[in-house]
């Protein structure tokens, strides 16, 4: 077996294997050499110096991630001790002392099925087709405590669950780029995109308290939040306005074929060139929003329950049956969440990148990457530090260490094979997540496929690099 | 080739450990680290001595006996045939109110409504002044209880009064009330829920 076919071999196990558990755009991606996605994270740096290239078509390239705030599924099941080595035990002590005050779990996944892209003399331009899925779970510690430890602890006072829920979409994005090098320092890009919703679920403000006093002679339950779900599902009501039922109205054809919840979002990035060695470059990526207008459904929250037991006597109960009953109408009387059909918008995760990258030469160069990412309200930073090379011609290999939102165990890599027009590429922030999955606390994946065309004659001529040297010959 | 050899470590590693799905089996799952302690109110109540008194005699005339025992209250709802087995560190806890002139006790029994019979140990106050509160009266349940609990299917309150030294009329005492508030605290084994 030839070495390119070995090399082939080990992407094809590497995407059988992530695509299967992992998950988006590791920043370990954006200072790869010749690879054309890096426009993904910074619109003014494609990777390609002339040509034209396009991805496999139907599967171009795949984004997957998933990434916590600092915790694992092993911090919360993990195996037992002793007597219980064969079991596996749900710790929620441990779980609790791994947890931050408040918590994610965000996993996201893109699959592009058509990119093209070409560069003609100082510009560059883009097209891509992708579907993509955000999600994020949110929660505060004091939730898990109350599980964990039950309203005991909090008779006499009162327990605040703190903000929890769940936004989620799904949308598809038509994305159209151009770059500009303007002078010999400085490129300019831009992205625009068109987006269509296809489902979504935002919460906002979900909370609840118990109150008692310390006799614990009653229980008082204040909820309140808002939900809005665009799905095609079907509420059903009672006559207090509780939801009854809810009816799955899923269908494939319909759904994917759903037009009507538009949304549009820009990318725009610089690169500055500040000498032959240094490059410095910043990004903001996603600036968009998505107005969801069909199958809507917007719930608002404000309910207060008092739980006192049963009165002794109340002729009104007669069995256990009809205190069950009697409870539960009661709940559903004081949280009935006001509903409405109405339009909502949702606004996309917005990235900014901040990059510097300090070149040896062409083949050689230490990087550093800050993001930022505002999701729900909160900013989430990682750092990463990188050392990009090219091993030989058609090989290209990122190594790096980053921070992400709290996780300090990420080291990373990015290869890229080329034979010819033929380019096979992956890079993540954590290479080690596979090995201990139960453990990982931040994996992502990107990987793809492209096609891309040199300008040969520029290399038989022997075009000087941006960097001011000889073209090194290697196929970017 | 040294770049292959490592290449294929790194394929035959992953698959080995993506494999290895002991982690992910939920067959296998134990809650035994997770006990958490629940407290709800089960029942409530004031009471009018009146409704739960017959004297002989006028309201004027003083009340001279050494004990009164009100007529039973009971409460037949079946509320207490719940999972004992999920179940840890019992406690009824009650909290009652004596507003009447006399001293109360106050003993609560697990009943069988089905045969009228008492069932276990009862659970007794002890003295409660004229005028006061006991809070918080703990009763513990042990496995014992739990068990005999488990084939009631409801809760007897008997209050007896007893004179406190003054003098107290008829009247007085059917005028008065008491209360009683009953909460049940305990721990939860999830395991033993299902």
């Amino acid at each position: 077996m030839g070495n390119r076919n070995q090399i082939l071999l080990f992407f094809l196990f590497f995407q059988i294997f992530f695509s299967a558990k992992l998950h988006s755009q590791p920043n370990t991606l954006y200072f790869m050499k010749g690879i054309p996605q890096t426009k993904d994270l910074n619109p003014a740096r494609p990777g390609i110096d002339d040509g034209f290239y396009f991805s496999m078509p139907g599967f171009s390239k795949i984004d997957l991630s998933a990434n916590t705030n600092n915790w694992g599924y092993s911090d919360l099941i993990h195996k037992g001790m002793g007597q219980r080595a064969d079991s596996l035990v749900f710790d929620l002590n441990k779980f609790t002392s791994a947890l931050g005050e408040t918590n994610f779990i965000n996993e996201s996944t893109g699959f592009t099925f058509l990119e093209g892209g070409f560069k003609s003399g100082k510009n560059f331009f883009a097209l891509s087709y992708t579907e993509k899925e955000v999600a994020e779970l949110f929660f505060h510690k004091n939730l898990v405590k109350l599980i964990n430890y039950g309203n005991y602890p909090y008779i006499g006072s009162s327990f605040r669950s703190g903000s929890f829920g769940i936004n989620a979409q799904h949308y598809r994005e038509l994305a159209f780029l151009f770059s500009r090098e303007m002078d010999k320092k400085i490129t300019l890009g831009v992205s625009a995109k068109i987006l269509f919703g296809l489902g979504a679920v935002h919460t906002n403000g979900l909370n609840f308290t118990v109150a008692s006093p310390p006799n614990g002679s009653y229980l008082d339950l204040t909820a309140s939040g808002k939900a809005d779900i665009s799905a095609p599902v079907e509420f059903r009501y009672n006559g207090s306005g509780a939801v009854k039922s809810v009816t799955d109205d899923f269908e494939w054809k319909s759904y994917l074929t759903n037009f009507s919840n538009p949304g549009l979002a820009v990318d725009l990035g610089i690169s500055y060139r500040a000498n032959k060695k240094l490059e410095l470059s910043a990004s903001l990526i996603d600036i968009g929003i998505i107005a969801w207008n069909d199958n809507t459904t917007r719930f608002n929250e404000l309910g207060q329950f008092r739980y006192k037991g049963i009165k002794i006597g109340d002729p009104t109960v007669s069995d256990l049956e009809d205190l069950v009953t009697q409870v539960s109408d009661s709940l559903n009387n004081k949280f009935s969440p006001a509903h409405s059909g109405k339009s909502f918008s949702t606004f996309l995760p917005i990235k900014l990148y901040l990059g510097g990258e300090y070149s040896f030469s062409d083949k050689i160069s230490l990087a550093g990457l800050a993001r930022i990412r505002a999701f729900n309200n909160y900013l989430r930073t990682s750092f990463t530090a990188s050392a990009n090379m090219l091993i030989w011609k058609g090989l290209s290999l990122s190594g790096t260490y980053s921070i992400m939102e709290s996780t300090l165990d990420n080291l990373g890599a990015g290869i890229g094979f080329r034979g010819g027009p033929f380019q096979l590429y992956a890079a993540s922030d954590n290479i080690f997540s596979p090995f201990y999955p139960s453990q990982a606390k931040n994996m992502n994946l990107r990987l793809g496929i492209n096609f891309i065309f040199s300008d040969r004659q520029k290399e038989i001529r022997g075009k000087t690099s941006k960097h001011g040297k000889k073209d090194c010959g290697c196929p970017y | 080739m040294k770049l292959i050899r490592i290449l294929r470590f790194l394929i035959i590693a992953i698959l080995l450990n993506s494999c290895n799905l002991d982690d992910f089996d939920m067959n296998k799952l134990s809650f035994t680290d997770m006990r958490p302690k629940v407290y709800t109110p089960l029942a409530y109540g004031t009471f009018n001595v009146s409704d739960y008194f017959s004297p002989i005699g006028s309201d004027a005339d003083i009340i001279n006996v050494a004990e009164i025992d009100l007529k039973a209250i009971d409460w037949d709802k079946g509320t207490l045939s719940f999972k004992t087995n999920a179940l840890d560190s019992v406690f009824v806890v009650a909290t009652i109110t004596n507003n009447t002139p006399m001293k109360m006790r106050v003993r609560l029994d697990f009943m069988d409504y089905a045969s009228k019979t008492i069932q276990g140990d009862p659970l007794e106050s002890g003295e409660i002044l004229p005028g006061t509160v006991l809070i918080d009266k703990k009763f513990p349940l042990d496995a014992n209880d739990l068990s005999v609990i488990k084939n009631t299917d409801g809760l007897r309150c008997t209050v007896s009064l007893f004179p406190s030294g003054n003098a107290v009329t008829v009247k007085d005492l059917k005028e008065s009330k008491f209360s009683i508030q009953v909460n049940f605290q305990s721990r939860i084994i999830p395991d033993k829920l299902n």
